[in-house]
């Protein structure tokens, strides 16, 4: 459709298509381009295919296997048999999954606030460090680079009763040395210490990010306004690091309920299971009890629970920073 | 006039490009309405419109990079809406160049000489001769960081001639440049044009380069063709208000009244009274039309002189050696004229106007071109 | 004033961090019995290197680096090539279900490990491959984050780059291996070290996934060995610190790309 024509002697239309012009039929069309968009659509399916392949044999069937486990018994020495929601009950009244969720809850009552706070309370810091920085950066960071394991190793050294540091520290100064590790109240704040050690790094690396990317203006704006460096903080920096925080306590929260490593290593849930972490009780329903179904049923609940909280997380990314 | 057949046959054709009823549909969004076009071979096509009217979506379309929803696409005759860009011998400049910043010029002009598998000796021959045509030789060695805006664009232009294709398209290609260097640029492409003459395409919002450089300009406003012609053309026979106001600068004047004839005289009324000569007999009366005077072409003339328009001067923009005036007239409508400074306009002051009859367009309320007899 | 403070801070901070590092190291190289000292002595008089001696010849410690290793750069090497194709496909092309496919490898990233970590060791068990080397190699190759970050990068890159090499005759494999890898290069590296990072650390599943001695990665052999090692700290020090000395070399040389990818890892957005 152009240019439609007008009233008068002549037409002002403009000859589009000229006579005797023969199209190609819409029959024709469809079928060239079934074959061109086939040879297109085949060409993105190779570059995908290899990785979809790997996500779907090692990532999505086992879900689904999580799931069909979940209403299931046995596997290892005993047939399978469907047993509904049985792993369901036997979960929730099972003493240990109990303590497990419990010591979950303590292992994030410690860890997080402390990891977060102090996180925080260096970067903000760490802005004021200029000469040296750069290397001080990286000796806080450096504990995040060691694998769990290791730092749990360190820590399990540190905290030998006879020849680790701290005891050694505590008989310097004339004080009694504890046990840490050995000791029921102590061994989960002993656990929580290491992780908080071996994390603190990367709390700050990423409070230190967000605080960079903190628009100048708003700051330069306060100054002319005349706040000074604790006002600005309250009113500029606090309002909008608040998303930043709220993600990393879900994103800490998350890391928190898969504590496993440093568990295994430093105390294999004990003594007394004080130290068990779910996971920890997830390793173990595999690989002692060979409850895979009980094992199962757990690996849901923590999918369940962990996913809900990406939800979350999601949902804070969404919302635009509003002040 | 020829058509291919459905398996592809090249059937002659006298076209290089042809468009037939194309239409393009992004989702609900449509780009291009049931465009058609014939681009003959050696031309210097140039279509102008404003942004989002769908220009650069017809060199996609050409090109390959876009499908068609619905239409045919025909090269040298040949049905090509299922062939692979590669295999349409069509080269594209692009309005950001798209020259690859990991290689040399060099490699960048060689590079399609390359895909096609010429020797190496070929390669560089050509790159040579390319080079020497653009004056580039000396950058060869360079990367197209390295390089000037007006650098660039005769790198991404050699890497499209290089190919020796039926036809080029231009995607804008003088838009990043600064208003000197576009100038020159312009009067090159056109000796380049002369010189290697293919078939161009050539995308601009620009009415300027359209209106040098064009053999033929295809006008476009969301996704239809307003008006296809010489520069010559739409400039003095616009099919409809939009061409007549985008081709020109300053716009052309349109005022809304009524065609009729007293006493056998046609005459248009309304925002303004103008008496028409006799060329426009025999059009029927309409209630509604406009009437449209280009600035340039409207005449200042002396206060006693007959069958003027009188107005006063509301602002005076000086532009060199012109003079744009902004002249309210009695019934209140606005005008703009084209003078040159010997008129020594001041504002505030009276002016007398007249508006020479070849001068006169008029339209219909929609805004269509009414013919004279 | 308020600088003094932020040095204070700070500095103590990086003490607490380090200085277990530092007294690990020194520890790996005293001798055993001397661990008793008290007061304990920081630099050791005396360089003992029996520990590491230990470690290294009558420990499979070595056999472990060459199993991280294999596994790491391996899991690594296809992975950037397959994360950067399926990228790529996401990026650019066009394919029916592109979005809704997407939306499922975004879902996918926020599967917990420990969640598939049973049935994942059927799988490989019924596969008949325990104890080898595929069974440390294949699963992490699911690891969805890859392909979001790759896509990312690759995003950014301008269409009329890909348009150009199109018309200019480049098959699409061609125009990722000619255009778009050279030009997203920082990304590869970020996600090579990331992966590479996260296999090097990795603890669960190759705990799981094997049994024998000679299959153990770092992270897991030193972790089993506590029962025959018993108290023996000396050879367990010098076994953290070679597990460290690596990372942090890379870490030092390569400061900028480990921040990006520890980030990216854990922002997972």
């Amino acid at each position: 459709m152009t240019a439609e024509s007008a009233v008068g002697p002549a037409p002002a239309a403009f000859p589009l298509t000229r006579p005797g012009r023969p199209r190609l039929s819409k029959a024709d069309h469809r079928r060239l381009r079934r074959r061109y968009e086939i040879g297109r659509v085949a060409v993105a399916i190779g570059f995908l295919l290899p990785n979809l392949f790997f996500l779907i044999v090692f990532l999505l069937w086992p879900l689904v296997q999580v799931f069909i486990e979940m209403f299931q018994t046995g596997g290892l020495i005993e047939p399978i048999r469907y047993v509904g929601l049985r792993n369901w009950e036997r979960i929730f009244h099972d003493p240990v999954v109990i303590q497990t969720l419990g010591n979950s809850l303590r292992f994030a009552v410690i860890i997080i606030p402390t990891m977060l706070v102090l996180g925080l309370l260096i970067a903000l810091v760490l802005q004021n460090v200029k000469r040296g920085g750069a290397t001080l950066r990286a000796l806080i960071y450096l504990p995040v680079l060691a694998p769990t394991v290791i730092a749990g190793l360190i820590w399990l050294f540190l905290l030998d009763p006879d020849l680790g540091a701290f005891n050694l520290f505590l008989r310097v100064i004339g004080a009694k040395p504890l046990i840490y590790l050995g000791s029921t109240d102590l061994a989960l704040p002993s656990v929580a210490a290491m992780e908080v050690w071996r994390s603190i790094g990367f709390w700050a690396l990423y409070f230190l990010a967000a605080l960079i990317g903190m628009p100048r203006e708003l700051y330069q704006a306060a100054h002319l306004d005349g706040a000074n460096s604790v006002q600005r903080f309250r009113f500029v920096t606090l309002p909008l690091m608040r998303r930043v925080f709220l993600f990393a306590i879900v994103l800490a929260t998350i890391f928190n309920l898969q504590i496993f490593d440093s568990v295994y290593v430093m105390t294999d849930g004990g003594p007394a299971n004080t130290t068990a972490t779910f996971v920890w009780y997830i390793y173990h329903a595999l690989f002692f009890f060979y409850r895979t179904g009980f094992g199962a049923t757990m690996a849901f609940l923590l999918l369940l629970i962990i996913l809900a909280l990406s939800l979350v997380q999601m949902r804070l990314l969404r919302r635009r920073i509003g002040v | 006039m020829n058509s291919s057949t459905p398996t592809g046959q090249p059937v002659a054709s006298e076209y290089d490009i042809e468009l037939v009823e194309v239409t393009k549909r992004y989702g609900t969004v449509t780009a291009l309405s049931s465009v058609s076009l014939e681009i003959e071979p050696g031309e210097f096509l140039v279509l102008l419109g404003p942004s989002g009217c769908g220009k650069s979506t017809i060199l996609k379309v050409i090109a390959g990079l876009e499908d068609a929803t619905e239409g045919d696409v025909y090269i040298k005759g040949k049905l090509a809406n299922y062939v692979r860009p590669k295999a349409r011998d069509v080269a594209m400049v692009f309005q950001n160049y798209a020259l690859y910043p990991h290689m040399t010029v060099e490699t960048n002009l060689g590079f399609p000489l390359r895909m096609r598998g010429a020797s190496k000796a070929e390669q560089a021959a050509e790159v040579a001769r390319v080079a020497g045509l653009l004056s580039i030789t000396d950058q060869l060695k360079k990367y197209p960081e390295q390089l000037s805006g007006g650098q660039r664009q005769r790198v991404a232009l050699g890497r499209a001639i290089i190919r020796k294709p039926t036809a080029f398209l231009m995607d804008e290609p003088l838009s990043n440049l600064d208003a000197l260097l576009r100038v020159e640029m312009r009067s090159e492409l056109l000796k380049l044009h002369r010189r290697v003459g293919r078939t161009t395409v050539y995308v601009t919002h620009d009415q300027v380069e359209a209106m040098t450089m064009a053999s033929r300009i295809v006008v476009m406003r969301n996704g239809v063709i307003q008006q296809v012609g010489t520069p010559v053309e739409v400039y003095a026979e616009p099919t409809n208000t939009f061409v007549a106001t985008f081709v020109g600068s300053p716009p052309m004047n349109l005022f809304e009244g009524r065609f009729g004839s007293t006493n056998g005289t046609p005459v248009f009324s309304g925002q303004v009274t103008v008496t028409l000569d006799g060329r426009w007999n025999g059009l029927p009366a309409t209630a509604e039309a406009l009437l449209g005077v280009r600035p340039e072409d409207i005449v200042v003339a002396g206060p006693n002189d007959s069958g003027t328009l009188p107005g006063r001067i509301e602002l005076v923009e000086k532009v060199g050696a012109e003079e744009y005036l902004s002249v309210v007239l009695e019934d209140g409508a606005s005008c703009t004229v084209r003078a040159s400074i010997r008129v020594a306009a001041r504002e505030g002051e009276r002016i007398s106007l007249r508006f020479p009859p070849d001068a006169i367009h008029l339209f219909t309320q929609e805004g269509l071109r009414l013919k004279t007899a | 004033m308020l600088t003094t403070f932020s040095y204070a801070v700070t500095i103590v901070v990086a003490l607490a961090c380090s200085v277990p590092l530092f007294y690990i190291l020194s520890t790996s190289l005293k001798d055993q019995q001397l661990l008793f000292t008290y007061p304990p002595n920081w630099i050791p008089s005396h360089l003992y290197w029996g520990n590491y001696t230990s470690l290294l010849f009558k420990t499979p410690f070595l056999r472990w680096v060459l199993n991280t290793l294999v596994v790491a750069s391996s899991v690594t090497l296809i992975k950037v090539v397959f994360d950067s194709m399926a990228g790529y496909a996401f990026a650019k092309m066009r394919f029916p279900f592109r979005n809704a496919l997407f939306v499922v490898v975004i879902m996918t990233m926020m599967i917990p490990f420990s969640a598939i970590l049973i049935p994942l060791y059927f799988i490989i068990f019924n596969f008949g491959l325990l104890n080898t080397y595929w069974a440390l190699i294949l699963p992490p190759l699911a690891n969805p984050i890859g392909i979001f970050l790759m896509r990312g990068f690759i995003e950014g890159l301008p269409n009329d780059l890909e348009n150009a090499a199109r018309l200019d005759g480049v098959s699409e494999f061609g125009i990722y291996l000619r255009i778009i890898l050279p030009l997203v290069r920082p990304g590869l590296v970020v996600l090579a070290v990331l992966t590479f990072l996260t296999q090097y650390t990795s603890f669960i599943w190759p705990l799981v996934a094997v049994n024998d001695q000679s299959m153990q990665l770092i992270t897991t052999g030193l972790a089993t060995q506590r029962s025959v090692w018993q108290v023996n700290y000396g050879i367990f020090s010098a076994g953290a610190v070679m597990a460290l000395v690596p990372i942090v070399a890379f870490f030092l040389l390569l400061q900028k790309q480990f921040i990006a990818a520890s980030l990216a890892g854990a922002l997972k957005q």
